[in-house]
């Protein structure tokens, strides 16, 4: 088997990705909201056709459209929710309200993000190969509730492995063609790198917290890889503590001078830093992806996770 | 239309791109996977109908087959990229597209206004709406709870409450809303209104006060809080605030928290100087009403600025009501007009005041 060396680049513009956000605001403005899905699309689209991998450019096959569709369902469904607690705790039934709001969200938000990543992955086109999700929704959703209901009654020490389970989980299923992911953190070793970073940071006047964001950010990608029978793709993560250093600080420091003006040019240039420490490398003949992944056309989860910020990064 | 080009075809089976020959006609794009056009060889044709198109920074990707997922594209300065576009977007009709040709500064400009154009908006429909649609029915019981759990602890002086419970109902200080004085034993200068209906008077207030008319002052002050709204406008400019920049920076929880924020806000009330001037010159008609000068109103406010350094205590009427010099020059001119109207003492206030000295 031959060894590989991947690039994985992004050569998207702060200033082109500062017009495209000015456009969207305005048409959402003006539309008052409803616009909003086609806002995301061209956004989505923009990060996924600047960011290259092996010189082929990500395509990002969703649309206004249907993001629109699962825009409505979501938003009907949160406001439903929101009126209820509203309701309630305008009658005075504050508890009832709230308990009832943690109950929900804790239902849904396995269901939103298993809805999201199926979008999401069966939007995701590379070279012409769709990627896809594979978890079960009901496991998803016994793991979630299991690790919430154990991570309360630890007082939230358990929330390590919880992370890591539900990490493991989600990135186990992703496939791209007929190679799939796979991630190997855990709980514990993921318990001790906050434990360590939390408390030297303390000692060191918080100086420490770089080296405690490259070190997470290093477990979340050398214990990342990708497989395709017997072919494997290794990733690497060669950002230093004093990297990050300077990424954050230049970062609060521009978004601080301008107003928060600058606010996409942080958003691109983090985006470069990213790919730029990271190596790929391994014996995946990528030309050879084989099509394996459906298409996916419902967006709703997609929608509820954006509604509720809670992002796609895991 | 007769165009033929090298591009670049995913056949949505396997990764590695192929170089295709791609025909472009009136119904849609055929496409033969070879180096030079063979008239013999096969040709995959992909009617426009089922086409759609992508535009990115630098290629258009033209989807071919949503099954499929089958795509070619060619970059954005290709000759045939007119073409494509023609084909699959016959007609310009994107606004986005028109407002993508404006450069960024533009752009931005148009953003500000917006916003202000936005902000101007909901700053007065959504306090329109809340004064129309809550009740003043309604803003009593909540009043009325409000006082209820203010008056847990305090000690009130039931025998000075009754006194100038039936001052106040000498002055006609509301049609709508039931006026109840609450009278509080506390050194302190200090009195304040409830929205719905309640006032509450610190004794400490009564004593430095020197005359019957200017308790009417207060009184009339107050009340004027409550008919006015002020609490609601002021809650619900603060939500209008809220509302919009949880709008802005896309955060649905954040309507919620207003509703609680400003259900604990009505405590602390402040109220804005437009609205006590206007409380001023609403508690002045009043007294105008009842045949009281209303300088009483400016007295008033001399006496609680004059006694201000000598009172050991917490001057708190002083600091939620800055008896400014600017109030007391406004109620000056406001009283100009009734100068020569003639003023009657009142027995039955005139006697309630010498029992509560």
């Amino acid at each position: 088997m031959e060894y590989n060396k991947y690039s994985l680049s992004f050569k998207g513009s702060g200033a082109s990705y500062f017009k495209i956000l000015l456009v969207n605001i305005i048409l959402v403005t003006i539309t008052l909201g409803l616009y909003y899905p086609w806002a995301r699309a061209r956004s989505l689209q923009y990060f996924y056709s600047n960011t290259l991998f092996n010189g082929q450019a990500f395509v990002f096959t969703g649309t206004g459209s249907e993001m629109f569709k699962g825009f409505i369902k979501a938003f009907v469904l949160l406001l439903g929710i929101y009126g209820l607690v509203t309701y309630l705790v305008l009658n005075e039934q504050e508890l009832v309200g709230a308990a009832l709001f943690y109950i929900f969200f804790l239902l849904l938000l396995p269901l939103a993000i298993h809805g999201s990543y199926r979008y999401r992955f069966a939007k995701t086109v590379w070279s012409g190969i769709r990627f896809g999700y594979t978890g079960d929704k009901w496991e998803l959703f016994a793991l979630f509730i299991k690790g919430t209901l154990l991570t309360l009654v630890t007082f939230g020490i358990y929330g390590a492995w919880f992370m890591m389970n539900l990490r493991r989980y989600l990135l186990c299923n992703v496939k791209i063609g007929d190679a799939r992911f796979s991630y190997k953190g855990v709980g514990g070793e993921y318990f001790w790198l906050n434990v360590k970073g939390y408390f030297l940071s303390i000692v060191t006047l918080g100086l420490y917290f770089f080296w405690w964001q490259k070190d997470l950010y290093a477990y979340f990608i050398n214990n990342l890889r990708l497989t395709r029978g017997d072919q494997t793709m290794l990733l690497r993560s060669t950002a230093t503590g004093g990297d990050f250093l300077v990424l954050i600080l230049l970062n609060l420091l521009l978004f601080i001078f301008t107003l928060g003006l600058a606010t996409p040019w942080i958003a691109v240039r983090t985006m470069r830093f990213l790919f730029s420490n990271m190596v790929l490398d391994g014996t995946i003949v990528f030309d050879e992806l084989q099509q394996t992944q459906p298409n996916y056309d419902d967006a709703t989860g997609e929608d509820i996770a954006d509604f509720l910020d809670f992002g796609f990064i895991i | 239309m007769e165009i033929l080009n090298s591009v670049q075809y995913f056949d949505g089976l396997q990764a590695s791109p192929q170089s295709a020959l791609l025909h472009i006609s009136e119904a849609g794009f055929s496409l033969q996977v070879a180096p030079i056009w063979n008239a013999g060889a096969p040709v995959l044709y992909f009617p426009k109908a089922e086409c759609s198109l992508q535009k990115t920074d630098h290629q258009l990707i033209v989807f071919l087959n949503k099954k499929t997922g089958a795509y070619f594209t060619v970059d954005k300065q290709d000759p045939t990229a007119t073409a494509i576009i023609h084909l699959l977007e016959p007609v310009e009709k994107s606004f986005a597209t028109s407002l993508f040709k404006l450069n960024a500064f533009t752009l931005l400009l148009i953003v500000l206004l917006l916003f202000s154009g936005v902000y101007w908006g909901i700053a007065t429909v959504v306090p329109w709406a809340g004064l129309k649609i809550i009740k003043p029915e309604t803003e009593t019981e909540m009043g009325e709870k409000m006082h209820e759990a203010m008056m847990g602890d305090a000690s009130i002086d039931k025998r000075k409450t009754a006194l100038v419970q039936s001052f106040a109902n000498s002055l006609e200080l509301s049609k709508i809303y039931p006026i109840k004085i609450t009278v509080v034993k506390n050194q302190e200068v200090n009195a304040y209104a409830i929205p719905g209906g309640n006032i509450v008077v610190y004794t400490g207030i009564l004593r430095t006060m020197q005359s019957s008319d200017e308790l009417a002052a207060l009184l009339g002050h107050e009340a004027a809080h409550i008919t006015e709204r002020h609490s609601l406008r002021s809650v619900l400019r603060s939500a209008a605030t809220g509302l919009m920049i949880s709008v802005i920076f896309n955060d649905v929880s954040g309507i919620l928290s207003i509703l609680v924020e400003n259900a604990e806000g009505l405590r602390s009330m402040q109220f804005s100087r437009s609205m006590e001037e206007n409380a001023d010159e609403v508690g002045m008609k009043v007294l105008v009403k009842n045949k009281i000068n209303p300088l009483a109103m400016k007295q008033l406010m001399q006496t609680l600025k004059d006694n201000a350094p000598e009172m050991p205590t917490v001057l708190s009427f002083l600091s939620t009501h800055p008896a400014t010099d600017d109030r007391i020059k406004h109620a000056e001119s406001f009283a100009i007009p009734y100068k020569n109207s003639s003023f009657a003492a009142n027995p039955l206030r005139d006697s309630i005041w010498r029992e509560l000295k």
